[in-house]
């Protein structure tokens, strides 16, 4: 593996330094292109109270590609499916190497406060959410009281 | 120097000023070089040592991965200067270095402490700065080590080196032992370390040669002043000897907010926002992979399949399409030694030229382009003064994302070659199920012998296979039509230009 990137090492320390609320990123140790992630669930979101937990992998040619980041903490949200991959265009098409880890992280977490059911990851849950939104929000309250609590 | 000499005048100063150097660069280039390394991407064809502005014609080792640019446009649109050279990024940057500290970080060797050099080597070296005749930017602005004990005698060398590049007899892989950097600072001080005498066009430099080489003392021609007996402690630091040309570039350097390096201030400005973005990064960035529209409902059918797009690269700050970079080496700190001379030349314009600079976003198709002066003016003014509005993606300082890498279309067309023969396939495969289906029926019914059978198989195998050509040529002959077409376009695009 070739030597860690100015970027990555500096990204990591500001990071630290510097860390965002309710988001933290830390690396592995023995591989520092991979961050143990947790995002606090925003307020006055069903995600309110939860810490979910998150997996994020720099590739190789990253910042031209999008990290990858994908949930491990099980959760109910239209726009992340069963495995915790993540339905957001700034991972995607709209990436730009301007955007860094805390950005995306951010903006992770803004899509768990404004759900988009209209471009659903999780079919059935989008399904849900557009039929019975109520039903949706109290299922993803649940889920986040079972699965995301310390 | 009174005046910003004229274009014609800097091309004829820097073409004898390369020449000079390249004459030293012979020399030079037979001392042994720093230890060989591999090369990741051979590229033989430009010279790694070759220096426009205090930067490279290669990148410098930021990305690792495949160099898949057009490096000979690159280098083209680098020594016309319309795009930033690669200059080597410094990991760190404080703003209370010292010289001496900053040309560490320059060698990337690590940091000394502020008091390390000796009062007694700093001034030989102003001594010698001041006194070299080669001095470029010493010219308007004192050293940045101290100010210079004598003013320079004769001004030969304009704030422009373009080393001259001709010189294909020079062993490639000695250039390769230097293209490598890696980003931890250890492997940097192993492979990035210049020697001296790669920095043509660089007051001072001789210094360190002559420490190893005496011989060579002979070679510059320009030198003049004798020297004071180096002292010991200099022969043991010579390595890390820069010219104090080189700190000055780096004074106040740019963070590329990409690969988060520290570059000579002077960097790329994106035309639509002048956010700065190195030209390792600009030369990273691309074309996403050929796609189906989004809003094409059926991407099954085969013209689904065909209509495969490809936008122009959007600018990574702003998201502006047909991303675009200006480089105006004036406004760099090399340029700030001319720079209150060009200003004040623009300003003795006459205030035309400010109405232009605002002009310039919507009509820049109108900006005088014969005067690339006025034009480097204009862009200084813009970065400098105020926030500059955006500059037209047509304006011919512009440099795209394709230009460098002006393979996109045919990526295009290949991608939608491939498509269609996927189509072309999938149809044809259709098509021979279709036929074999009512082939089964045929068989069944008349009872035929194994050979008529097998004949009819054979038969059947054979105009499926027609058919699959006919089917690809066809899609194949839409999609060289397409590309025609595009390629077409696109060449009218760069003769409107």
């Amino acid at each position: 593996m070739n030597a860690l990137p100015k970027r990555i090492s500096k990204e990591t320390e500001r990071l630290v330094k510097e860390p965002v609320p309710g988001i933290s990123a830390a690396p592995h140790d023995d591989n520092l292109r991979y961050f143990d992630v947790t995002i606090d669930g925003p307020t006055s979101s069903p995600y309110e109270g939860g810490t979910f937990k998150l997996e994020l992998f720099l590739p190789e040619d990253y910042p031209m590609v999008p990290p990858k980041v994908r949930f491990l903490t099980k959760i109910y949200h239209p726009n992340i499916d069963r495995l915790g991959r993540i339905c957001l265009d700034v991972l995607k098409s709209n990436w730009s190497p301007a955007l860094q880890i805390r950005t995306i992280l951010l903006s992770i977490q803004a899509l768990l406060g404004a759900p988009n059911p209209d471009d659903p990851l999780a079919n059935d849950v989008a399904q849900k959410w557009k039929e019975d939104e109520k039903t949706a929000i109290q299922t993803a309250r649940d889920w986040t009281k079972e699965y995301a609590k310390a | 120097m009174g005046n910003v000499p004229g274009k014609e005048q800097q091309v004829r100063n820097a073409r004898s000023v390369s020449e000079d150097y390249h004459r030293e660069g012979q020399v030079r280039s037979k001392r042994p070089s720093a230890p060989r390394e591999k090369k990741r991407e051979p590229r033989v064809f430009v010279d790694p040592n070759e220096q426009v502005d205090g930067g490279y014609l290669v990148p410098q080792g930021v990305y690792t991965g495949p160099q898949d640019f057009d490096i000979l446009v690159v280098k083209s649109l680098m020594t016309s200067r319309k795009l930033a050279p690669f200059f080597k990024g410094l990991q760190d940057y404080e703003e209370e270095w010292t010289d001496h500290q900053l040309m560490a970080a320059i060698r990337g060797f690590p940091i000394p402490s502020a008091a390390s050099e000796s009062p007694t080597t700093e001034s030989t070296d102003t001594k010698d700065a001041s006194a070299s005749t080669s001095t470029p930017h010493a010219i308007s602005t004192p050293s940045h080590l101290s100010p210079p004990t004598a003013p320079p005698q004769v001004a030969i060398s304009p704030p422009r080196h373009t080393l001259s590049s001709n010189n294909p007899f020079r062993d490639p892989l000695e250039h390769m032992s230097h293209l490598r950097i890696d980003l931890d600072n250890t492997t940097f001080s192993q492979s990035a370390p210049t020697p001296s005498w790669m920095r043509s066009g660089e007051p001072d430099q001789e210094d360190g040669d002559e420490l190893i080489n005496p011989g060579i003392l002979q070679s510059p021609p320009s030198r003049e002043a004798p020297k004071p007996p180096p002292s010991r402690q200099r022969a043991k630091t010579l390595t890390n000897k820069e010219p104090p040309l080189m700190v000055k570039i780096y004074r106040d350097p740019i963070e590329c907010p990409i690969c988060f390096l520290y570059y000579p201030n002077s960097l790329n400005m994106t035309r639509c926002c002048a956010q700065p973005i190195c030209s390792e990064c600009f030369v990273q960035m691309k074309r996403a992979e050929p796609h189906p529209r989004h809003d094409e409902p059926e991407p099954d059918t085969l013209l689904g399949q065909l209509d495969l797009i490809s936008e122009p690269t959007a600018c990574p700050y702003c998201a502006m399409s047909d991303f675009g970079v200006v480089y105006s080496p004036r406004h760099g700190p090399g340029a700030k030694a001319a720079g209150a001379n060009s200003a004040d030349a623009a300003a003795a314009k006459g205030n035309g030229d400010e109405s232009a600079i605002d002009d310039s976003g919507d009509s820049s198709d109108g900006i005088d382009t014969t005067n690339m002066d006025d034009v480097a003016d204009k862009l200084m003014h813009m970065s400098g003064a105020k926030r500059r509005s955006s500059i037209s993606v047509t304006n011919p300082n512009v440099v795209t994302v394709d230009r460098v890498r002006p393979d996109w279309s045919k990526t295009l067309a290949a991608a939608r070659a491939r498509a269609a023969r996927k189509a072309a396939t999938a149809n044809a495969l259709h098509a021979t199920a279709f036929v074999e289906g009512g082939n089964g029926e045929v068989a069944g019914s008349s009872r035929s012998s194994r050979r008529t059978r097998q004949n009819h198989e054979q038969r059947q195998a054979a105009r499926a296979q027609e058919l699959e050509q006919i089917m690809l040529s066809e899609a194949m002959r839409l999609s060289m039509l397409e590309s025609q077409e595009a390629e077409e376009k696109r060449s009218r695009e760069q003769e409107s230009k």
